[in-house]
């Protein structure tokens, strides 16, 4: 008998090593990864439990509050459409998304771990979570939101010396208030209203010029140098076409027109390793630091950056097409670093977090992300700028009585689509206060379609700027 | 029958309560909210397991005081009970239906699960069967049929409240048994290809089973639905880590873990006291299971030697397969964790399964018996 038992023994031992595998994987090897886990239902769950906190725009205006009427609660959206996609939904039905997913820690109240509120939170049943206060102004969120409503696209405005997002559309959008009973249309809707596309890649089309500048100017491309642009070029058998032979221009001129055949013999004269560097100083290949997910922006069809990049494809990098892919969001902070002087700042949608007490628990600060260009550098791709509102193909953005700086892009989705509609600007010149970013899908040209949204959203900060004073 | 003679064996009897300890203090921590949510009292499930283990104790304490020839002759007689009860239950009006299953008997305020009962009927019986004609079992028609068949009708009725947790507890068992007793090993894995084709079988049979045998291999494919107490207990094992998140920091036990103070306790152990606590719940564990394969490796009695093997088997297989359930290697099958789940007679009877095996250890043993 002995023996037989010896047998079982040994497949108990056999078992149990088995089974202490099992542990080490998911509690050592796995552990990290289980929290982060979107089958992960505890805060969608707790939703019946906590009142979740507001949401409110830089002026206190109420974006999405908890309305209880007797025992029934009710996640209302007063700005309707406005702020959709951005601000998402909690629906114990469809899950969470946007900032209601991204902020629910906040909102529910669970980032404060003292041992106290895990004794509160086992037994106090009707408990009231933090309000959020967006660095969004709604007034702005508006502009922007009427100006691209019917359109497809995204606007980004960002405060350039301290990353505050002050509006932050994306078209087409949905209403959450009805999210539920409307959820087969919001999904069946074109152009994935679920979907922000503010975050969301696109090929940024001629927009990639005030990038590609930073490399010109690195290899000791001088501004005052002129090129004579007949209109196309050769490289590497390929042929580089512009709309139009711009003739004699210098940097300014080139930037003004968005001179592509400029961009590219000079940018393959700078070489991959100074255009690859300059575009990494700029963010491409970086997951950005922000509330929400921005995937990173892309040179090629790999998320990070090549080794080395074939002729013909750095060419047409140069100017934004190949396989460059960039979400508006992150054009929008390019845009903001230009502005700044070179420096990018962290880019942030929650200005405070307040608890029920009314004491705030967390405050954003300003703070570098990135030195993506010299003080001297970021000045001369200003002075493109200028010009290219001044006299170039971002007249359309210009105001009356503000400097504006900007560019245009009409970016080639493939397939013989109607380009994109590419724009961006801040202002005022000499002192920035808002750079914009806007996108319309298959708009057209930057000028005709995005401009106007651009202006009017730069008009309404700087009114509101100098009604404040 | 040979005479008592010594002590009880110290180390086993340690473990056994080093476990009650853990059930006691996880049975708060797990059913707090539920006790407050429930009864208003979050103390309520650990009163109520504070009964119920020195219910346990007391129960204990009478296996361990019996007279072990008097089991042996009683060995039917218990198991045709056993049967009863089982049948009892599928009566209308006499089982109670928890979960869309038939398992427990109500006598008033308590319940019975004859489930519980027949486990340690079944290891009684094949203990007597194998130690009466300890040669028989070297033959296939002689020895091995008639244990098969006693074991099949068991299983059978079983199934029918349906149990496949305990059905599987007790094949496995018997199957262990009947290698300890020494039947021929090219016997006994015919049998467990066979034996694994009727699981199959089972499973294929009811349609809840199969869903659930889809939920083990990938629970991230229907998280809400099939593979959602599978997450939600790996759930509880990841956050937990190396050191866990403290007494009474469960983040699972807030009503996403169903059943987590009985069949997923475990995960509560991973979550609070994290890897060094549940390898400290295996260790004891193991640590019965070696001092029972001991105690009947070295009593000289052939009917107490199986009768241990059949007894440590039972607590061996059961924890691990609850154990295995939660660290997502096993389908969830719906059995509890000996000693640490919550839940009255299955406290009750592993009580006296362990009270008999520390009985036996007072037996006087062959080495002994030489000198």
């Amino acid at each position: 008998m002995t023996g037989g038992i010896r047998k079982i023994a040994l497949i108990m031992v056999f078992s149990f090593v088995f089974l202490s595998l099992g542990l080490v994987y998911w509690q050592v090897v796995n552990a990290d990864t289980m929290l982060e886990n979107p089958a992960n239902r505890r805060t969608i769950l707790l939703e019946k439990r906590i009142i979740r906190g507001g949401i409110y725009d830089v002026n206190g205006v109420a974006l999405a509050e908890t309305r209880i009427d007797g025992t029934s609660k009710e996640r209302v959206y007063p700005q309707g459409e406005t702020f959709q996609p951005l601000l998402g939904y909690a629906s114990l039905e469809y899950g969470s998304a946007g900032l209601e997913a991204a902020l629910a820690e906040n909102l529910l109240g669970l980032n404060d771990n003292s041992l106290v509120r895990e004794v509160q939170d086992s037994f106090d049943l009707e408990r009231r979570g933090n309000d959020v206060i967006l660095t969004i102004d709604s007034r702005l969120q508006k502009t922007a939101y009427d100006g691209l409503k019917g359109k497809a696209g995204a606007v980004v405005a960002i405060d350039p010396r301290n990353g505050d997002v002050l509006a932050l559309v994306s078209q087409p959008s949905f209403d959450a208030n009805t999210l539920e009973k409307d959820w087969e249309a919001i999904l069946n809707k074109a152009g994935s209203p679920l979907l922000n596309h503010a975050f969301s890649h696109f090929p940024p089309g001629s927009i990639m010029k005030v990038i590609t500048s930073a490399a010109l100017f690195r290899a000791g491309q001088d501004m005052t140098d002129i090129y004579n642009c007949e209109g196309s070029t050769i490289i590497n058998g390929q042929i580089i076409q512009d709309g139009q032979a711009h003739g004699w221009v210098n940097y300014d001129l080139a930037l003004a027109y968005s001179c592509n055949t400029y961009f590219a013999v000079h940018g393959i004269d700078a070489g991959q390793d100074i255009f690859l560097q300059a575009v990494s100083g700029f963010g491409f290949g970086r997951e950005i630091p922000f509330e929400l997910y921005v995937p990173p922006s892309s040179i090629t069809k790999d998320e990070s950056l090549p080794a080395n990049l074939e002729i013909n494809l750095f060419a047409e990098s140069t100017f934004g097409q190949g396989q460059v892919m960039i979400s508006p969001f992150h054009i929008a902070l390019i845009t903001a670093g230009i502005a700044n002087k070179g420096e990018i700042m962290t880019p942030h949608l929650i200005d405070r977090v307040i608890n029920t007490k009314q004491n705030i628990i967390y405050e954003s600060q300003p703070e570098l992300w990135l030195t993506a260009l010299s003080t001297d550098e970021a000045e001369k791709i200003k002075s493109g700028m200028i010009l290219a509102v001044n006299e170039g193909t971002a007249s359309p953005g210009a105001l009356p009585e503000i400097q504006v700086a900007a560019k245009t892009g009409s970016a080639e989705p493939g397939g013989n689509k109607t380009t994109h509609a590419w724009f961006i600007a801040f202002a005022p010149a000499d002192d920035p206060q808002i750079a914009v970013a806007v996108l319309v899908e298959h708009g057209g040209s930057g000028g005709g379609a995005a401009a106007p949204i651009a202006k009017a959203v730069i008009e309404k900060a700087l009114e509101r700027k100098v009604g404040d004073s | 029958m040979i005479k008592k003679y010594r002590q009880v064996d110290g180390v086993l009897l340690g473990a056994i309560i080093a476990l009650l300890l853990i059930g006691l203090l996880m049975s708060y921590s797990s059913s707090a909210v539920k006790g407050y949510l429930y009864f208003d009292d979050p103390y309520h499930y650990l009163k109520m397991e504070v009964v119920w283990v020195f219910l346990g104790l007391a129960a204990m304490t009478v296996a361990l005081l019996l007279d072990l020839r008097k089991l042996y002759k009683w060995a039917k007689p218990i198991l045709y009970v056993a049967i009863i009860l089982l049948i009892i239950v599928k009566i209308p009006g006499l089982g109670r239906t928890v979960n869309g299953a038939t398992r427990w008997i109500g006598l008033g305020p308590l319940s019975i699960q004859p489930s519980e009962v027949i486990k340690l009927a079944m290891v009684l019986i094949m203990a007597r069967i194998l130690a009466t004609n300890p040669r028989n079992i070297q033959s296939f028609h002689k020895g091995l049929l008639p244990c098969l068949a006693l074991l099949g009708i068991i299983c059978m009725l079983i199934m029918l409240q349906p149990d496949l947790g305990t059905t599987l507890v007790i094949a496995a068992t018997t199957f262990f048994m009947l290698i300890a007793a020494g039947a021929k090993i090219w016997h006994m894995t015919a049998l467990g290809t066979a034996g694994l084709a009727m699981v199959v079988g089972a499973i294929v049979a009811a349609p809840y089973r199969m869903r659930r045998i889809f939920a083990f291999l990938d629970p991230w494919a229907d998280p809400s639905g099939k593979g959602y107490q599978s997450i939600q207990s790996l759930l509880a094992l990841g956050p937990g880590g190396l050191f866990g998140l403290g007494f009474g920091q469960s983040r699972q036990k807030f009503l996403y873990l169903p059943e987590n103070h009985t069949d997923f306790i475990f995960a509560m152990i991973g979550e609070e006291f994290g890897f060094i606590g549940a390898t400290l719940v295996v260790m004891l564990f193991f640590l019965i299971i070696w001092r029972g394969f001991r105690i009947a490796i070295n009593v000289s009695d052939n009917f107490l030697g199986l009768f241990a093997v059949g007894l440590t088997s039972l607590i061996g297989i059961q924890a691990m397969v609850n154990m295995g359930v939660v660290t997502g290697v096993l389908p969830v099958t719906g059995i509890t964790l000996p000693f640490l789940s919550y839940g009255g007679t299955s406290l009750v009877f592993t009580m006296i399964g362990v009270g008999l095996l520390l009985n036996i250890s007072r037996y006087r043993s062959k080495t002994e018996e030489v000198i």
